[in-house]
């Protein structure tokens, strides 16, 4: 989970940029590796008692689904990286959701929402806050009996996507919107990569700012 | 002899001429064809959501979709019937008049919509029971 910690670690390192808040960055890493991110900044409220930070890995990109996702009609998909930059803005903002038994999406159960967003490699990571208050038992959930945060993980859910061959065995998706995500089980997820973990309410205050 | 050679070469000519348009026009037809399948091979879908499909959804998503195919159809179909046929019967089980009641849906305010929105809740194979009942009994046209 060290990939998606360093999400929130490294927007709260790079808190003074927050002129780039909102806006889309685009930085070349040590290895020569491109990643994009953006992020909304929220104002720091300390200790505040609805705000419960989480960060995850949503899915991958130019990478099969393990599984076929709902809607595919039967087709594992390639989510490609192009795609998959081109609608970070519209991750932004939506909400993440959870459905009872954590095998699915319930979008009027909207229990968190996305802030942050990044492309790292293949991995597309997502941060943002829960609403601990509202959904108490989330926390508990995750973090105590017995689902282990090894076990979660996240779906996206995608509008408009474009498929550039219907008939392709593997659908590549060349176009999409997210339109949310949700928490779940990993093995219920289409993407066995995927994964979720909530942080210490210690740190729910902490400015996010656009991060690489 | 001559004349008959010129008018056989003359025949000829004029059926490779034909033939030769019937393969422009076949030619024409298949990049035609070949277009039309390009297109079709790119599309746009709705909705995509990264959980896992479970078979028995994708099972009664079949059905549902064929439910709601045979119901376009006897809709279709019941347009021709005269209302004389049916002397304006509607009637419902009184199971499905409670189904319907804990969603919040009357016999006497039903309407498409309302019937719709009302069923969201429901499992997909209550929804297509509850949607071929109705149409059954003439409640939901």
């Amino acid at each position: 989970m060290g990939h998606s910690e360093g999400l929130h670690r490294r927007s709260a390192g790079l808190a003074g940029w927050s002129e780039l808040a909102g806006r889309r960055d685009g930085l070349q890493g040590a290895a020569g590796l491109e990643m994009r991110a953006m992020a909304v900044e929220f104002p720091v409220v300390h200790g505040h008692p609805n705000r419960l930070p989480f960060e995850g890995v949503l899915t991958l990109v130019d990478v099969a689904s393990d599984k076929a996702p709902s809607g595919a009609k039967g087709h594992r998909v390639v989510l490609t990286h192009a795609a998959a930059e081109a609608a970070l803005p519209s991750l932004l903002g939506m909400a993440v959701d959870y459905k009872a038994g954590w095998d699915g999406h319930d979008a009027r159960q909207k229990c968190g929402i996305i802030t942050a967003a990044e492309l790292d490699g293949q991995k597309l990571m997502v941060a943002g806050y829960l609403f601990a208050r509202d959904f108490p038992e989330m926390e508990a959930k995750i973090q105590g009996s017995g689902l282990a945060s090894n076990l979660m993980g996240m779906s996206y859910e995608l509008a408009d996507a474009h498929v550039a061959d219907m008939r392709a065995q593997v659908w590549t998706l060349t176009r999409a919107t997210f339109t949310g995500a949700a928490i779940l089980l990993r093995e219920k997820a289409a993407y066995r990569s995927t994964s979720f973990r909530v942080k210490r309410p210690a740190s729910a205050g902490r400015r996010v700012a656009v991060a690489r | 002899m001559e004349m008959e050679l010129e008018m056989e070469l003359g025949s000829t000519v004029e059926r490779l001429a034909d033939a030769a348009g019937l393969l422009e026009q076949a030619v024409e037809r298949l990049a035609q064809r070949h277009n039309d399948f390009a297109v079709d091979a790119e599309a746009s879908i709705g909705r995509i959501v990264a959980t896992v499909v479970r078979q028995r959804e994708a099972e009664l998503e079949e059905k549902l979709a064929a439910a709601e195919a045979q119901i376009a159809e006897l809709k279709a179909a019941a347009a021709s019937v005269p209302a004389e046929v049916t002397h304006g019967r509607k009637t419902l089980p009184v199971s499905m008049v409670n189904l319907l009641a804990k969603q919040g849906v009357t016999v006497e305010t039903m309407e498409a919509g309302a019937v719709d929105a009302a069923l969201v809740s429901l499992s997909v194979e209550q929804r297509i029971a509850v949607k071929a009942q109705l149409m059954r009994s003439g409640l939901l046209g």
